[in-house]
């Protein structure tokens, strides 16, 4: 009787740590593991590396946090931004700007599109855009339930630069898309400018409608 | 010779009932089972198992391995009830939000604004708006033409200095600043390549329109 309490009380001590450990690492499905991405900095120009997990964005006040050029007496816009921030798990950006084309591969993004294989992860957008070299996929990833985003990923590579972005938690991509230019946050010029004699109709993309490709 | 040996009638012969008389203190007489009186079970067991050292092997072994597991647990709770107070929260993400400032040391002509990054070396925490800022994409100098509804496009600068002041003035703790100021920089980023790739998929489906009709 006296061995089986004692194995009992071993198994006890076994399942209560290894709880504990569960506790102490929570990682979310949608959570990418882009420190891969690591080496590139030794390359880079420039490097923009975010990384806000859920204990860091417990640190923002958000209610302190107020738009100063919205106008709206309702503050619509800080609203939108709060719930944005009331949402997030976790936000991860790596951005790389180099100063010369081919500092990476796409050897390097492989491991972060081997995640985004995952079960849940599906290519929202994808851009190609042959004559300026660049290419954006978003991918979403959607509850069980699939009526809410549990996750962003945007793999931005282009000549000289490489961003890789994931956001975790509960996100509006709507509201995200309005934050550009708002909430003093400004619009990016990363669009570049096109020759005029550009004709669209020439250009060709690909079949499936989650993937764009423009050739020059 | 008699049926004495078959059943027993007749006159036994002489050897056979000397025989009979020296084995026949020896022959079964039914009575009733009764133990001894000093008998007791467990010297029966204890033939087989003398000691209690042999019946447990790793008797000790297990004791040390159950005390150990005891304490590493003891200490896991510690460390887990000493990583959520929020002192010790609030230092770790100090020490996360330190800006690397020396990098131009080690590579001069890069600019190098990891925020986080655990490569570089920890500077100052003023430094991390500055670097923050240095890391501003170009203000937009153009319009594109297709961009229509989006033509009323300002320049990046003033408004980013309006979402500083506007953070600096909000009273908040350095660390929160900082992690604010973080937040908007990535939410920025992701705005931005999300809202590219959108307009890209919106200027082709516009340009294959007029195809279709």
């Amino acid at each position: 009787m006296k061995n089986y309490t004692l194995l009992k009380l071993l198994t006890l001590i076994i399942c209560a740590a290894g709880a504990m450990t569960t506790h102490a690492q929570v990682r979310y499905p949608a959570q990418l593991q882009i420190d891969t991405l690591e080496p590139l900095a030794a390359k880079a120009n420039q490097v923009v590396d975010v990384n806000l997990p859920e204990s860091l964005l417990r640190l923002i006040p958000i209610d302190a946090i107020k738009i100063n050029n919205d106008t709206d007496a309702k503050d619509t816009n800080t609203k939108e931004l709060k719930q944005i921030i009331a949402g997030l798990k976790g936000v991860y950006v790596k951005n790389f700007e180099f100063i010369n084309e081919g500092e990476y591969t796409d050897a390097d993004i492989a491991p972060i599109r081997a995640q985004l294989k995952a079960p849940g992860w599906a290519r929202f957008v994808n851009v190609i855009n042959k004559r300026e070299g660049r290419k954006i996929e978003v991918y979403l990833m959607t509850a069980p339930q699939g009526a809410r985003v549990e996750g962003l990923a945007i793999l931005a590579a282009e000549p000289k630069a490489l961003t890789v972005v994931n956001i975790v938690g509960i996100i509006d991509i709507e509201k995200l898309s309005k934050l550009e230019g708002q909430f003093g946050i400004p619009e990016l010029d990363i669009e570049a400018d096109k020759p005029a004699e550009k004709k669209p109709a020439k250009s060709s993309p690909a079949v499936a409608p989650a993937a764009l490709t423009k050739k020059p | 010779m008699s049926d004495y040996l078959w059943d027993k009638t007749g006159e036994p012969e002489e050897d056979v009932a000397r025989l009979e008389q020296l084995l026949g203190t020896l022959r079964h007489e039914p009575r009733p089972f009764v133990l001894p009186a000093d008998f007791s079970a467990q010297p029966a067991r204890s033939t087989f198992r003398p000691q209690r050292q042999q019946q447990r092997p790793f008797g000790w072994q297990r004791r040390a391995l159950a005390a150990s597991l005891l304490l590493t647990l003891l200490a896991g709770a510690w460390l887990v009830v000493r990583l959520n107070q929020p002192e010790v929260r609030r230092e770790a993400a100090e020490q996360k939000l330190v800006t690397p400032q020396t990098t131009n040391e080690q590579t001069p002509q890069k600019q190098i604004a990891t925020v986080n990054g655990a490569h570089d070396q920890p500077a100052p925490k003023p430094a991390v708006t500055r670097d923050i800022e240095r890391v501003n994409y170009q203000p937009a100098k153009h319009v594109s033409k297709r961009a229509g509804t989006k033509a009323r496009r300002h320049t990046a600068q003033p408004v980013a200095n309006q979402a500083q002041e506007q953070i600096a003035n909000a009273k908040m703790t350095p660390e929160q600043k900082a992690a604010t100021e973080q937040l908007l920089l990535a939410l920025r980023i992701a705005s931005a390549k999300y809202n590219y790739a959108q307009r890209e998929v919106q200027e082709l489906s516009a340009a294959h329109k007029p195809e279709t009709r």
